[in-house]
């Protein structure tokens, strides 16, 4: 199988050939653990799910929220289950709600039936940690901390970061991008592009009346910020004495090479989320119909390698836009437009 | 994977990793040279990598999960080496969450 990343192998092999001891070493690592991580690890795993398997109903979720009580112990005590009443909990019922619009996006839209599209139940974790400043997908449920007070807010408040949790989940279940350099990357930009999606079918808006921000309830009164992240314009998110800048690049002249957070994955996801607003936003109307569309196709492609960089993923949305739209459509011509605005070049 | 021989020219520098949130400022890496270290003081720092390595992956961090990346940088028959571990959060032992939280080093009085 080729091996796509940052560096392709052919120039850490040069490295590992003729740079120094140090270089040698860092380019021989790097390439064992790209092979290592290319084997897919498969589906989420059903493991805490395996009892509510009979359970399933298409068109409608099946969601249970538990309270981890500030402990980080998994899953915690059962709060709320399908159909309950409001338990008062306000993340408790922030996390019902929003997987339930999520549910529901997914659903209307591409009639998928959850995470594996084979009804798998919902799971969500609040109350974890104690001032934990996270939401994560652990292969198995969503996760949400209450936030610090002091910077984050609790994690539940924003509809599009459980929405970018549960399509990590979805992700898993479909292309399997490998979560190190370019593949994780675009692991990254496709939940946030699904996150926001989620939440402008939710507020019914347009691509022109949308913020294009993620994770804009969570930052307190006290950052200068607007958000964790723009896909409109990566980089301008927040610019704070205690939180730092937003360090997102834009466009591949500035693509950042990291060995922090798994080659940059948070990073360079701005790159891709870029060009999903420049294609949405050139197309007009509601994003999740055309641009969207175009994007859950890529994703659910078989012939998506998981370790597909920028212009390979580029490549194959241009694919599908031909084949839903036609091969001289406007949707063609806005992507195209779109790739190349940031910098990725088609091959 | 087996702890390499340290010697004073050792820096040893941990930091968070991942996450949702991933803003530079939450990494607060934290650097520590052994020059600047007494003997037990380079124990206590070998003992905490020491008790990383069974717990120690290359993959983390999937799906927003944050995780800790130590970094052992040292001198190895007269060549710059380094050996890197990544640690899950919810694997992590409490002496590397101490160290990296209140720079606290097991067994400095």
């Amino acid at each position: 199988m080729p091996i796509h990343t940052f560096i392709p192998p052919y120039i850490l092999d040069r490295i590992i050939d003729r740079g120094s001891p140090y270089q040698r070493g860092c380019a021989q690592q790097t390439l064992h653990h790209v092979q290592s991580l290319l084997p897919n690890p498969g589906p989420p795993r059903p493991t805490a799910i395996a009892e509510l398997g009979e359970l399933r109903t298409p068109g409608h979720p099946q969601r249970r929220i538990h309270d981890a009580e500030q402990q980080m112990q998994l899953p915690g005590t059962l709060r709320r289950r399908e159909g309950q009443p409001a338990s008062g909990d306000a993340a408790v019922d922030e996390a019902y709600d929003a997987l339930g619009a999520t549910y529901t996006f997914f659903w209307q839209v591409f009639q998928r039936d959850s995470i594996d599209d084979l009804g798998m139940p919902l799971i969500g974790t609040v109350h974890y940690g104690q001032g934990y400043e996270n939401a994560f997908w652990n292969g198995e449920q969503m996760v949400f901390g209450d936030g610090d007070g002091e910077l984050f807010q609790r994690f539940t408040r924003s509809l599009d970061v459980v929405a970018h949790e549960l399509t990590h989940g979805l992700i898993e279940s479909e292309a399997g991008l490998v979560y190190f350099n370019q593949p994780g990357a675009l692991n990254e930009s496709v939940s946030d592009v699904f996150g926001v999606l989620t939440k402008q079918h939710a507020l019914g808006q347009t691509a022109a009346e949308a913020d294009w921000l993620v994770g804009a309830e969570l930052l307190t009164d006290k950052v200068n910020g607007v958000a964790l992240r723009s896909m409109a314009n990566p980089g301008t998110a927040y610019d704070d004495p205690l939180l730092g800048r937003d360090p997102q690049p834009a466009h591949m002249r500035d693509f950042i090479e990291t060995r922090d957070d798994n080659g940059g994955v948070h990073l360079n996801s701005g790159i891709p989320n870029r060009a999903f607003y420049l294609a949405a936003m050139a197309l007009g109307g509601y994003a999740w119909e055309q641009a969207g569309r175009i994007w859950y196709a890529t994703i659910c492609d078989p012939q998506l390698p998981n370790d597909a960089d920028f212009a390979t993923f580029a490549g194959v949305t241009l694919n599908h836009a031909a084949q839903l739209f036609g091969r001289q459509s406007p949707q063609v011509q806005a992507l195209y437009e779109a790739w190349t605005s940031v910098g990725v070049a088609l091959r | 994977m087996k702890m390499p021989a340290l010697g004073p020219e050792t820096s040893l520098r941990v930091s968070r990793q991942g996450g949702f949130v991933a803003a530079p400022s939450l990494a607060r890496p934290r650097q520590i040279e052994f020059s600047d270290c007494d003997a037990e003081q380079r124990r206590g720092l070998c003992s905490v990598v020491e008790r990383c390595l069974p717990v120690a992956s290359k993959n983390v961090g999937a799906g927003d999960q944050r995780f800790f990346r130590v970094e052992l940088h040292y001198r190895r028959e007269d060549t710059d080496a380094e050996l890197i571990l990544q640690i899950a959060e919810d694997r992590a032992p409490q002496e590397l969450m101490q160290l990296w939280q209140n720079g606290a080093i097991p067994g400095d009085s």
